[in-house]
């Protein structure tokens, strides 16, 4: 956690200096679970937010922060063998991960219709999990590195405001237990500019 | 006015990116009925082989597990069923049931059923709600809701089947081993319909998922 604050007070630093604009960017993210994390929760997700906010450090990149919330739930009637002992019950899988990043983006040029870019976003996950079998409860919780490359659209509109859509594939990587949490989002919402 | 008309647009854009963000964010368990928290739990011996034994002697009450001081408040309702529905599992299995052991000799197995019950109580914390439509604010803000803590309290009954190998008695320990058993836990306050639905389906799956008992 240290190094985080570190880097963030340098970008921030930057940003003071060099910011030309900003906008405060909030979605509603759908998730879709892969790999490791598939295995566990699959299907989409249908509960999500992320707030973000971008400082312009040049005609075509900014840095700036993101927040998300994704909640993964599933549940399952399953039996499960350990060793000499079986369990049979619903079970009850459910991850909240919370990625807070920093994030780098670069926009290309883009019409009066679409502006697409693509960013690349880096920081911690905090996850999460809770395994529910019948009335019995397995809690964990864990903070994980984590990268999130994204590309993106924003509508710019007549109201002024920017629909922004994005998708990012979300990385945390394992924290010593097998625990890697990968994950496909689909963020939609909208962007106000000079928020800040 | 253009500043303003902005203001709302972004404002109620808000309010409904808002309103479907924290739409159960954190959601409930996705179990509605007190037979979804049925846990059925068995464990065997992995030393022991199942299909050598053949005759076996069901104990003809079941224990009420209970607390030294405490009164006996489970019901003896569903005694019978429970205890019938083990034995109509053993027969399936091809096991012999011995009910009266004067001249036969001992019985390869012995099965004994216990129940106990036990209350349960703390506490859970109802998340808030953030945002959302509300008529009196301006468009695009809600109230905080922070949330609430409730006490909860709830009862779980168990059903305990252990299975002993008579054969194997350790006269100077003054011990049977047991070579399986399964614990069936679940919510009780159900209906007395569902409640001996549960109990003939549970047993029967602590049956189902050892398939190494039979013979």
């Amino acid at each position: 956690m240290k190094y985080i604050t570190i880097i963030l007070l340098i970008i921030m630093s930057s940003v003071a200096v060099q910011a030309q604009s900003s906008f405060f960017g909030m979605t509603y993210d759908v998730s879709i679970p892969t790999g490791e994390t598939e295995k566990l929760i699959s299907g989409v997700q249908w509960r999500g937010m992320g707030l973000e906010g971008r400082w312009y450090t040049g005609k075509n990149t900014s840095l700036g922060f993101a927040w998300d919330w994704n909640v993964f739930q599933e549940t399952v009637l399953t039996t499960v063998d350990f060793e000499n002992i079986t369990v049979t019950g619903n079970q009850v899988r459910n991850i909240n991960a919370f990625p807070f990043l920093m994030t780098a983006t670069y926009y290309f040029k883009g019409g009066s219709v679409v502006q697409p870019y693509v960013g690349l976003g880096g920081g911690v996950y905090f996850v999460k999990k809770r395994l529910n079998i019948g009335i019995y409860s397995l809690d964990e919780d864990t903070w994980q590195w984590g990268l999130a490359p994204e590309v993106g659209f924003l509508f710019p509109m007549d109201l002024g405001f920017n629909i922004l859509l994005k998708l990012r594939y979300n990385y945390a990587f394992d924290a010593g237990k097998g625990d890697e949490l990968s994950y496909f989002g689909i963020n939609v919402g909208f962007a106000s500019i000079e928020l800040f | 006015m253009k500043f303003l008309k902005n203001y709302y647009s972004g404002a109620a854009l808000l309010s409904v990116i808002t309103a479907l963000s924290f739409w159960s964010c954190y959601p409930d368990s996705g179990l509605t009925s007190v037979a979804d928290h049925d846990v059925i739990i068995t464990q065997y011996d992995p030393d022991t082989d199942y299909s050598t034994f053949q005759t076996y002697f069901l104990v003809d009450s079941i224990e009420h597990i209970v607390p030294e001081g405490e009164e006996d408040n489970i019901t003896r309702e569903f005694d019978q069923q429970i205890l019938d529905r083990v034995a109509k599992n053993m027969t399936d299995l091809n096991y012999q049931r011995i009910t009266d052991t004067t001249g036969v000799g001992l019985p390869d197995l012995a099965i004994k059923v216990s129940v106990t019950t036990t209350k349960w109580q703390g506490w859970s914390w109802y998340p808030g709600w953030w945002g959302g439509w509300w008529g009196g604010y301006p468009p695009g803000w809600g109230p905080w809701w922070p949330g609430y803590v409730v006490p909860t309290e709830f009862t779980t009954g168990s059903v305990l089947i252990d299975m002993l190998d008579l054969g194997a008695y350790i006269p100077e320990a003054e011990v049977v081993p047991v070579i399986w058993v399964a614990g069936i836990d679940g919510l009780l306050g159900d209906s007395r319909s569902n409640t001996v639905y549960r109990l003939d389906r549970n047993i029967d799956q602590s049956f189902n998922q050892s398939p190494y008992l039979g013979r």
